[in-house]
């Protein structure tokens, strides 16, 4: 039976309040790649940020690299780019999976760049930019991954929305969703402004393409949401995706970021293989097992690995 | 600079004390969350507490029921509510998490409720009752009275965790203190987020002031000192799981 809680109790309550919130604001912290295996092959640390296709290209590298008798650990769900970029910058992490454009964006202060719209001055430039931290971008896969915006079928036939651009004479009446990233991040609100000279009635932070989106726009609590283009959601739910006729996203094909520290030809030569059959059709697939059939993202993975080699 | 001198920074710059993303804003947005939230929480908790403790019957269990629901994970709950048609972003968020942080705040303020009638001494009841007071009568003149102090330490343990958990309100576009926390976590930004953080630790100190001085006005004059005393010695059981 429950004794009457003291006035201690609260303080220490409240005093364990501020320890947890001081404790939240730590970045995740990756434990450090040291590797204790004595075999020439390091052990390679894969960090993704928090949407499921991240989790499911981090598990698929995982397998096809253990299968060539590397050790590896999966970290996922680190946080965002913000988050993941740093960490292996740092070293926390060896390998990401990320997205040559965006990630071209975010490494010059979250301008969109002119490489970025094509992925053979994307990779160069991304190379060149992550140098001077000993990190490499790595082939891309032919997994093209670009954010779009969605809006209903209905919205759609009723004020005749097929672009992007055809949305001006109505943003001032709608609202937009997105990650709560999207107010600050290039490829989001300010690049609609920019590019498109969009502005909305309102913002509402949602998830990245997640569960929130989809269901706030289904609901209409927003009008336009930022969704992702390999993302089964668009189609299963009937969504129209607007065409971006001014280019705002560029080439966003999912590529490895890795550490040169791990960048073995060996290590190289495993994941240009898997990249080459990573199509976007392929990822969409995967990724609507995800969301709509709710499979594990591992589970997914091992088994489209299996099914390629 | 160091990091404190960038969230003093932070405190004294203008623009982040005005407009819909302005502190004085996802204060009050955050403060109307959680008194609305403690509120319901007493009505339902408290009410069924009430009833449970001075009738006797069905406590165990219920209280019990309360307790296993502790086991909810609040950011589930929300989610799951938010992604409802009938709930979804309502009212820019706050039905979802209003509903899924009442479901948090319920559990301690029901069981204290309850324990805290029934930790009242039967021969103080029998003498009542013994004097010809009727049911109600007991229950507002004698067992109400007497509970107070576990009613309000319930309501205490309540109110702190659905200050700190409000902060997922900003999870399905409520825009509180949580906003801070969350839009610094996501753009790497430790400043933003320990400013957010900072404010509701703010808010807690606030709520526990403000409920200690009620605490201390409803308690019945013979109890206070009787309860100072066993409040300090008090074993500090039953510590709210989150």
């Amino acid at each position: 039976m429950k004794k009457v809680s003291s006035m201690r109790l609260t303080r220490f309550l409240a005093a364990g309040l501020l320890a947890a919130l001081i404790a939240t604001l730590a970045v995740p912290v990756v434990s450090a790649g040291a590797s204790t295996s004595a075999s020439s092959k390091p052990t390679i640390i894969i960090g993704s940020t928090n949407f499921e296709e991240q989790a499911i290209v981090s598990n698929i590298w995982a397998d096809v690299l253990k299968k060539a008798g590397y050790n590896v650990t999966v970290e996922p769900a680190l946080g965002t780019r913000a988050i993941v970029v740093p960490a292996i910058e740092k070293g926390q992490i060896d390998l990401e999976p990320d997205y040559a454009a965006s990630l071209l964006g975010f490494l010059h202060g979250g301008n969109p760049q002119a490489a970025g719209d094509n992925i053979t001055t994307a990779i160069p430039a991304d190379q060149k930019a992550l140098a001077s931290y000993g990190v490499t971008v790595l082939p891309a896969s032919k997994a093209l991954d670009t954010n779009v915006f969605a809006v209903t079928k209905a919205t759609a036939s009723k004020d005749h929305l097929t672009t992007i651009s055809s949305l001006k004479p109505y943003a001032s009446k709608l609202t937009l969703g997105g990650p709560p990233e999207c107010p600050t991040f290039a490829g989001c609100e300010p690049g609609l402004k920019k590019t498109y000279g969009l502005t909305f009635a309102g913002f509402k932070s949602l998830d990245e393409a997640g569960p929130l989106s989809v269901a706030a726009l289904k609901n209409g609590e927003v009008q336009v949401v930022e969704l992702f283009s390999s993302d089964g959601n668009v189609v299963s739910n009937n969504f129209v995706a607007l065409t971006d006729n001014k280019h705002l996203e560029g080439a966003d094909y999912i590529v490895p970021v890795i550490r040169k520290s791990v960048d073995t030809s060996g290590v190289a030569k495993v994941l240009n293989n898997i990249d080459a059959k990573l199509t976007t059709a392929a990822i969409s697939k995967l990724n609507l097992d995800v969301t709509a059939q709710q499979e594990q993202p591992a589970a997914v993975a091992q088994t489209w690995v299996n099914s390629v080699s | 600079m160091s990091f404190f001198a960038h969230v003093f920074g932070w405190f004294t710059t203008s623009a982040n004390w005005t407009g819909s993303q302005g502190i004085p804003t996802l204060f009050w947005n955050q403060l109307k969350l959680s008194v609305a939230v403690v509120l319901t929480a007493i009505c339902l908790g408290g009410g069924l507490g009430v009833f449970l403790g001075h009738t006797g019957r069905g406590g165990l269990l219920a209280v019990n029921a309360a307790n296993a629901f502790r086991a909810v994970p609040t950011l589930a709950l929300l989610t799951l509510l938010a992604i409802q048609p009938a709930i979804s972003l309502k009212w820019s968020g706050f039905l979802a998490s209003w509903l899924a942080l009442t479901a948090l705040a319920i559990p301690p303020i029901l069981t204290n409720t309850y324990v805290g009638m029934r930790e009242v001494d039967a021969d103080v009841r029998d003498a009542a009752k013994a004097m010809g007071l009727t049911g109600g009568q007991v229950l507002r003149t004698v067992e109400a009275p007497l509970a107070v102090p576990f009613v309000m330490a319930g309501i205490r343990t309540a109110s702190i965790e659905v200050v700190a958990t409000s902060t997922l309100a900003a999870y399905v576009s409520y825009a509180d203190l949580g906003t801070l926390v969350i839009s610094g976590l996501d753009t790497n930004d430790a400043v933003v987020a320990f400013s957010g953080a900072l404010l509701v630790a703010a808010m807690a100190g606030l709520v526990t002031l403000v409920l200690s001085l009620l605490t201390r006005a409803l308690t019945p004059l013979p109890l206070r000192r009787r309860v100072r005393r066993s409040l300090l010695g008090a074993a500090t059981t039953g510590l709210p799981a989150t």
